[in-house]
């Protein structure tokens, strides 16, 4: 019971930690800087578990051995890890680039009788979506931009990654 | 360990429960309500599992670790994860359009990729969505938020003052 609150509490604390630094760098990041410095915030206080866990562990806090001790820390480092990626999966990532999310505000921004498509489409449309996304895929790297053409730049980008993920779902389904 | 394995294993029973009722399933559009119907249902299975079998499980073996909760939160955090890659299915996102663009043509140009974006016309499908949801309401012509719509747009207005972004998109 000990040890299983305490993993708990370090993969809290960890997902804290993350949180923290997120909102207090996000502030000023550019839409280019956004996935690189997602990746790399996330890649660092993925080290936090461990930190905290061999403290814990020189403090001899629990009775427990240690065998015990090492799976703590690998399971308090997998619940900060969903607890990130929950976050940016669906959190942060929707406000920061769903079509739906972005409508509402600007729906909300008109006045109280509402708002027309012309008038909509001014604020948002599809040259929006592309800019905005190019920006940020140019700058994470998984575009390369050269004499005003683009291309593939890493062949195994996050994107991918989940893609194919949701390709072996949608298989099944469907199969 | 028994615990993680427990719960891995009804998170896999979970997801292919989901799998074989979205075939069945004759409703067209998401069916995300059901898994988290069915995770809930699993989530009981363990919670009654574990209690029961607390004294056959618990010891200090490499197989009975004590990470009884552990395990249970590990299962809760997953039903998002599987949401988010169960809505890619049925979704593109406007980035994923642009990616595969670039990788099927090679070498892109700032036209190409716009006319595919358009041509997936982004906008007015999730415009769409959103009136169906009832989100949103078309009256005369104009867009207006409903009593639902208006609750999402405050949640957006306090998530942008905590994030300290701009407002996205």
């Amino acid at each position: 019971m000990g040890m299983d609150i305490l993993t708990l509490g370090v993969g809290l604390i960890s997902f804290i930690g993350f949180l923290l630094v997120h909102l207090i760098t996000f502030r000023w990041l550019r839409p280019e800087q956004l996935l690189r410095s997602l990746v790399m915030i996330m890649i660092a206080v993925a080290g936090l578990p461990l930190i905290l866990m061999g403290a814990l562990f020189m403090c001899r806090c629990a009775d427990a051995s240690l065998t015990t001790w090492v799976c703590s820390t690998v399971l308090a480092i997998l619940i900060e890890g969903l607890m990130c990626l929950v976050y940016v999966l669906c959190i942060f990532g929707p406000y920061e680039t769903s079509v739906r999310m972005r409508l509402i505000r600007e729906i909300a921004r008109g006045s109280s009788a509402g708002i027309s498509m012309e008038e909509l489409l001014a604020r948002y449309n599809h040259e929006t979506i592309v800019n905005v996304r190019l920006r940020r895929l140019v700058g994470s790297g998984d575009i390369i931009e050269k004499d005003g053409f683009y291309h593939s730049g890493h062949k195994k980008n996050f994107f991918f990654i989940f893609m194919a993920i949701a390709q072996v779902i949608k298989k099944w389904i469907d199969r | 360990m028994l615990y993680i394995i427990i719960a891995g294993l009804l998170f896999i029973t979970s997801v292919t429960t989901h799998i074989l009722f979205c075939r069945k399933a004759t409703r067209p559009g998401l069916q995300a309500k059901a898994f988290i119907f069915i995770a809930l249902i699993a989530l009981a299975v363990y919670a009654l599992e574990t209690t029961m079998m607390a004294s056959v499980l618990d010891g200090r073996s490499l197989w009975s670790l004590p990470f009884k909760f552990t395990a249970g939160f590990i299962f809760v955090l997953l039903v998002p994860v599987y949401l988010s890659f169960y809505v890619l299915t049925q979704l593109t996102s406007p980035s994923q359009k642009i990616l595969s663009t670039v990788a099927f043509l090679g070498s892109a140009s700032y036209a190409d990729i716009a006319a595919s974006v358009k041509e997936e016309d982004f906008i007015m499908t999730r415009l769409n969505d959103l009136c169906a949801s009832g989100c949103v309401q078309l009256i005369k012509g104009q867009y207006s938020l409903s009593a639902s719509g208006r609750k999402i747009a405050w949640i957006l207005r306090m998530m942008q003052i905590v994030l300290g972004r701009d407002i996205g998109g």
